[in-house]
């Protein structure tokens, strides 16, 4: 196990090398240009210019390519164009904050998910199983944004405007005066604040993580060792969590691996409707702005995500599936 | 049972981490929402809008400053002394402390000034505004002697700008500037000063006790957090339930919304961003000045701005904006009038000759690209101006670009025309002709003259306007441009755009005029 | 899931049953020895008073006769299709001075439909198509439709589709003004929904309902289009990568793995930038980073039944690689390959919709479901219809796809079924 684990590790570094090098060159090709972060109408050519040489911009692009590639791989990721300030501040401030979102969300993701995949497949053809197959696809059917847009509607403007008790904040991670409230009424701020944009991302989410499991289910309850469970006269419920469930789960938690790197930049339409400051609103800035040493940087981590997150899901299936064998 | 307990670990992880840094009184906070997120606050390499505002209202203290009334008034500097037309003296006030408590000095200002005028600092200020003045020289600790280049126009309007701290800065290369540190939290000499920043979320300003009593004394608010917000209606819908107090700026799709209801408050006032077509003078058929006044004939732009700004902006005749005291009143804008462009353009031969609707000449149809950014306001505008032109037979093709792309374009001279906006930093009224429309930058690549504009008339008046200080000639020289950009049409003005911004009406102090949303910053209040 | 290569592992859930493991041959009876469940009953001959009340109003004749299902549904598509008429009728009649070519093959589809249902329901009052199914016996596809049948969800899945679709053909007839002129903008701009303006309008005063109508056209396009190259892609690929395994097999996993470590959205934002974004280049955009998904299902499929014996028969019998890929691989990992697409093209829309959230999906003034939310957002709280019809839209339809998808996978998949 260990030597596939480096296998896969060493074959991933001319991959994730490929990949940047691919987006160095895209971004240097393609039109406009970081100086416009500075832009005034009134700048003139020269002042821009010096800008630009000031950024290393003037030099041609192997030369920057290849000055780029040393300090990167030395751990240096230079500096934001547009924030002016080390890549590696701006990436170590925004990742706790789309860690927090991400976890808390991937959590409810597949608690929600798995329950429900469990409850349809039990009840497969019954009406809960209908209305949780319709209601899972309904906001899996849905643009995240636009659901964003209608939570945010009634539940923070129409909620304000009718009264009712439970009217939540729609932006930000705590409020304003959070240095000034009490431990136990941080705790309540941070969740409050948490509620719409998790809510969001799970309810779009967890209808993949129900039908697979759901399907997942439906094919273990079939085998022979569960006809065998039922004959030893065992109580449903046993059966179907104790033997059925954990049997099942097992290439569901390997999901785990793959919705990590989605998770990382797929919530950039949460993050810019809910003002929350992760990672995605800053790779789409970054991209927006042509600020290069931003873009790699994040690109790279994306890229690296995707690995990591491929290798884990292979991993965790077989440590938890005895049957299969890498050499 | 394990979840609860990942579940619990989880939510102390999220408390222990992040904020609660800061005791202090609960006080009073007033909150503000941004849109984006603001720059480096450093007066030499700044070049954002509103990150200027609070450099110059809040944080930091200029010689000059503006109220609503647009005068000049003495601010850092507490009073001057014209040195004829060659250069001007500033005597500094001596109770102004940088918030370290050292005082600021005449040595910060030539500092600055330095620092600014020094090109590989590649500052706004010094190659913008501070253009036409040639050297500083600090006679002693709070006097300053500025030399002009040469007599120009406005002359005391080059100095509305602050002063960095020496002692902080002077060991900073200039090319490095831009990336200090420093300009994250500054250390500045205003009513506020920065605490706390996280970027993309909020920034933290914090009243400043030693602010002197002479230039207004300590702000009564402890405390402003400005957040950043990026969607228009998460902004407007934490202003409505109270999240935010200040939301700048609002879109005119919401002043409505915002008018409607009783417990907020808008602002409208005129801005200093101008909106035009730039038609590409070198390319075909702009090239003759009866078709672009044709051209800028045929549209109704109070239509645009009725319909798609919601009554929120002004008819621009030229790149004074209408309440500027050097605005000549005597000069009409263009009318709307489809009949006459129609004739100019019969005259100039483009007729409909094949009977589709569309006008042509020698087998060509007048049919030609426009194009804007993607933000929604202006493709908007432009879709209307496509369905105007159609009336008039005029085939418009829009032609949306990411920002980037579009202004790469715009540069590089390569389009037929293009809807987009010049914003005036200062009120230096010369700067803004003499970039878009000097002749001797016509060829330039990626100079500021994007249009080709070449008429030795308007060079010659915009050389006149620079330098002439006597005021009556002053007006009567941009009364004559004017009338000469109505007849040439070089670009077609269309309108100056308000700026907005929304507040509960339980602000107080508030008052917000073309000098910027802040100006009154040191002022603002909560009233419960 | 990545680069399991699945004779290595023990997981019997990794083979596609899709035939006899003796045999190797695909199914043609049923799985578990369940007698073909029949349709619905149908009289022998029809009552000579059935087929007359059939040909005024399809589907009374099936009522009359005892099968009140297949009555409803087809009453119901008359109905449809009747009321387009209505509703189009003063279009139809200006059709001679004003005619385009949208307008003419609106007129068409509507009347061809009309008479196809009452054709249809005649002929299968007969009795004709029962007796002509008797004799065939039962393929896989027909095991599989009666399958999705039962799936009431799937099937109102598919009415969604199919009216769908019919909105799309014959938008110009039914919508009630034109989704791109503009007309008096200040006094029409952002009216609420009322009796003139069902769904309100938009800034412009465009009028909402009639947008949603011809947006059909764009997002359905732009779904099937995309979809359509990034499946063709995948499979190809996926079946390349199966069959011949070793150094191009790598070589296409590690191609695919580079695609998907590439992260998406540079990629969007690079290319729309590149070349700006018009219906071509969001199409093609979305269909080249879509077909990993399908490369990796075909690839597995492919590599179970490359031993199989069938293949192994087709081989010995001197048959051309490609004719082996294309003639009997490919047929046979159809079922999760038309899976993929259709929900493929539900994925497809909300994408469309996505992009032009960031402002680079399909350009105004043509309507699309995705840039009518985007424009509905900057004044969501003063005119919330803008941004809400068009997102129900969107759900409704993806909704539809997802359903349908569903039903697919459940008809298709031997091991899921009871």
């Amino acid at each position: 196990m260990g030597a596939y684990i480096l296998r896969r590790l060493l074959g991933a570094i001319p991959l994730l090398l490929g990949v940047a090098t691919l987006i160095f060159f895209v971004l240097a090709l393609a039109p406009g240009d970081p100086t416009a972060a500075y832009f005034s109408p009134n700048l003139p050519a020269e002042v821009l210019e010096q800008i630009r040489r000031n950024f290393g911009l003037d030099q041609p692009i192997y030369i920057r390519y290849f000055k780029w590639l040393g300090s990167f791989l030395t751990g240096n990721f230079g500096y934001s164009f547009a924030q002016s300030r080390p890549v590696a501040d701006i990436l170590l401030e925004a990742l706790p904050n789309t860690l927090i979102l991400a976890g808390v969300s991937l959590a409810l993701v597949f608690l929600v998910g798995v329950i429900s995949g469990v409850v349809q497949a039990v009840r497969q053809y019954s009406l809960l199983d209908g209305a949780l197959s319709v209601i899972t696809l309904f906001f899996y059917s849905m643009p995240s944004f636009w659901l964003a847009l209608m939570l945010m509607l009634i539940f923070s403007l129409k909620a304000h405007e009718w009264g009712w008790p439970i009217a939540l904040p729609p932006t930000g991670i705590t409020s304003v005066d959070y240095e000034f409230l009490s431990l136990g009424e941080r705790i309540r701020d941070r969740v409050v604040h948490l509620i719409l944009p998790v809510t969001t991302l799970t309810l779009a989410l967890a209808a993949g993580v129900a039908r697979y499991t759901r399907g997942q289910m439906l094919e273990v309850v079939r085998q022979d060792y569960i006809r065998t469970a039922r004959a030893k006269g065992l109580p449903e419920r046993q059966v179907i969590l104790r033997h059925a469930l954990r049997n099942s789960l097992i290439p569901v938690v390997t999901l785990l691996g793959l919705y990590l790197p989605f998770l990382f930049s797929g919530a950039v339409f949460i993050e810019v409707i809910f003002a929350w400051p992760g990672m995605g609103r800053i790779i789409v800035d970054a991209i927006f702005m042509r600020d290069y040493p931003l873009v790699m940087a994040t690109s790279f981590l994306f890229a690296v995500m995707v690995v990591l997150g491929n290798l884990i899901a292979d991993v965790l299936y077989a440590v938890v599936d005895p049957r299969i064998r890498y050499d | 049972m394990r979840k609860w307990l990942g579940a619990a670990v989880l939510l102390l992880f999220m408390t222990a981490c992040g904020g609660g840094e800061r005791g202090g009184a609960g006080g009073e906070t007033i909150v503000v929402g941004l849109r984006a997120d603001l720059g480096g606050f450093n007066p030499v390499t700044n070049s954002d809008q509103y990150t200027g505002e609070l450099i110059n209202f809040a944080l930091f203290t200029p010689l000059v400053q503006y109220d609503s009334s647009l005068a000049v008034k003495p601010h850092l500097a507490e009073s001057w002394e014209m040195q004829g037309d060659s250069g001007v003296v500033f005597r500094l006030r001596r109770d102004v402390k940088w918030n370290d408590g050292r005082a600021v000095t005449a040595e910060d200002v030539k500092f600055t000034f330095d620092l600014a005028k020094d090109s590989s600092s590649a500052s706004l200020l010094g190659s913008a505004f501070l253009a036409n003045v040639a050297s500083a020289e600090a006679v002693d600790s709070f006097t300053l002697h500025f030399r002009f280049v040469r007599p120009h126009a406005q002359a005391l309007e080059d100095f509305w700008w602050a002063p960095l701290p020496k002692h902080l800065l002077e060991n900073v290369a200039p090319s490095e500037l831009r990336n200090a540190p420093f300009n994250r939290q500054p250390v500045g000499s205003g009513p506020y000063k920065v605490v706390e920043r996280r970027a993309n979320e909020r920034i933290v300003l914090e009243r400043n006790p030693d602010y002197p009593e002479g230039l207004g004394g300590p702000p009564p608010a402890q405390r402003i957090v400005l957040r950043v917000i990026p969607e228009p209606s998460t902004m407007l819908t934490e202003l409505t339930t109270g999240g935010v107090h200040v939301d700048i700026p609002v879109t005119p799709d919401q002043t409505e919304t915002i008018e409607k209801n009783q417990n907020l408050r808008l602002y409208a006032f005129p801005g200093r961003s101008l909106w035009y077509i730039g038609w590409n003078n070198s390319r075909e058929p702009f090239t003759d000045p009866n078709v672009r006044r044709a051209l800028a004939l045929g549209i109704n732009r109070q239509e645009v701005i009725d319909a798609l700004l919601f009554g929120q902006g002004e008819i621009a005749t030229s790149t004074v904006p209408p309440w500027h005291p050097l605005y000549p009143e005597n000069v009409r804008p263009l009318p709307f009038d489809p009949e006459e462009a129609g004739r100019l353009l019969d005259a100039a031969g483009w007729r409909d000759s094949n009977g589709d609707g569309i006008r042509d000449k020698n087998g060509r149809p007048l049919r030609f690209e426009m194009l804007s950014s993607d933000a929604t306001l202006n493709r908007s505008v432009v879709e209307q101006l496509q369905a105007q032109y159609r009336r008039i037979g005029v085939q418009v093709v829009p032609r949306t670009l990411e920002f980037q792309t579009m202004l790469a374009q715009h540069k590089a001279r390569d389009f037929d025309a293009v809807f987009s906006s010049w914003v005036l930093d200062n009120f230096q009224m010369a700067s803004a002709p003499m970039a878009l429309f000097h002749s001797s930058i016509a060829r330039t690549p990626l100079s500021t003259n994007r249009s080709a504009v070449q008429i030795p008339a308007l060079d010659r008046l915009i050389d006149r306007a620079a330098t002439t200080t006597d005021e009556q000639q002053l007006r009567g020289i941009w009364s004559e441009m004017t009338q000469l950009l109505q007849r040439e049409q070089p670009i077609t003005f269309l309108y100056w755009l308000n700026e907005l911004a929304g507040t509960q009406s339980t602000m107080e102090g508030v008052e917000m005029a073309p000098p910027g949303e802040f100006m009154t910053i040191g002022k603002w209040r909560l009233n419960r | 899931m990545t680069e399991r290569d699945p004779q290595v592992t023990k997981n019997p859930r990794d083979a596609t049953n899709v035939g006899d493991p003796q045999s190797g041959l695909p199914y043609s009876v049923p799985v578990n020895g369940l007698p073909p469940e029949p349709a619905e009953p149908l009289p022998a001959r029809a009552s000579s008073g059935a087929l007359i009340a059939s040909a005024i109003i399809p589907g009374s004749g099936h009522v009359i006769s005892g099968a009140p299902g297949r009555g409803i549904v087809f009453f119901a598509s008359w109905l449809v299709f009747v009321a387009a008429v209505l509703l189009g009728a003063g279009h139809i009649r200006t059709l001679p001075q004003t005619g385009s070519l949208d307008d003419y093959i609106a007129t068409c589809t509507v009347f061809v439909g009309l008479l196809g249902v009452w054709g249809y329901a005649l002929y299968d009052l007969t009795g004709a198509r029962a007796r002509r199914l008797a004799q065939q016996g039962d393929s896989q596809w027909q095991i599989a439709v009666r399958h999705f049948k039962k799936s009431k969800l799937a099937l109102a899945g598919l009415a969604v589709l199919a009216l769908l679709y019919l909105i799309a053909l014959i938008a110009p007839l039914i919508a009630p003004y034109d989704p791109i002129a503009q007309e008096n903008v200040i006094q029409t701009s952002y009216l609420p929904p009322s009796a003139g303006h069902w769904l309100g309008t938009d800034r412009f005063g465009r009028d909402i309902l009639s947008r949603i109508l011809y947006g059909a056209r764009i997002s359905l396009s732009i779904g099937f289009i995309a979809t359509a190259i990034s499946v063709t892609l995948g499979t190809l690929l996926g079946a390349i990568a199966g069959f011949f395994g070793s150094k191009a097999d790598a070589m296409i996993m590690r191609f695919t793995d580079m695609v998907l470590a590439f992260p998406r959205l540079v990629l969007l934002i690079m290319i729309v930038a590149l070349f700006s974004p018009s219906i071509t280049v969001i199409i093609l955009v979305l269909g080249l980073t879509q077909w990993p998904n399908t490369t990796r299902i075909v690839r597995g499929d492919v590599l179970s039944l490359r031993e199989r014996e069938f293949i192994q028969a087709a081989r010995a019998l001197g048959f051309g690689r490609w004719r082996i890929i294309l003639r009997h691989l490919i047929p046979n990992v159809l079922a999760p390959v038309i899976v993929t697409a259709t929900l493929g093209i539900g994925n497809t829309i909300v994408l469309e919709a996505g992009l032009s959230f960031l402002g680079l999906g399909v350009q105004p003034p043509t309507p699309s479901w995705g840039n009518m939310v985007a424009d509905g957002r900057d004044n969501l709280l003063g005119a919330w219809w803008v941004a809400t019809f068009p997102g129900l839209t969107i759900v409704a339809v993806v909704l539809a796809f997802n359903l349908v998808g569903d039903g697919l996978r459940d008809a298709l998949d031997p091991r899921l079924r009871t």
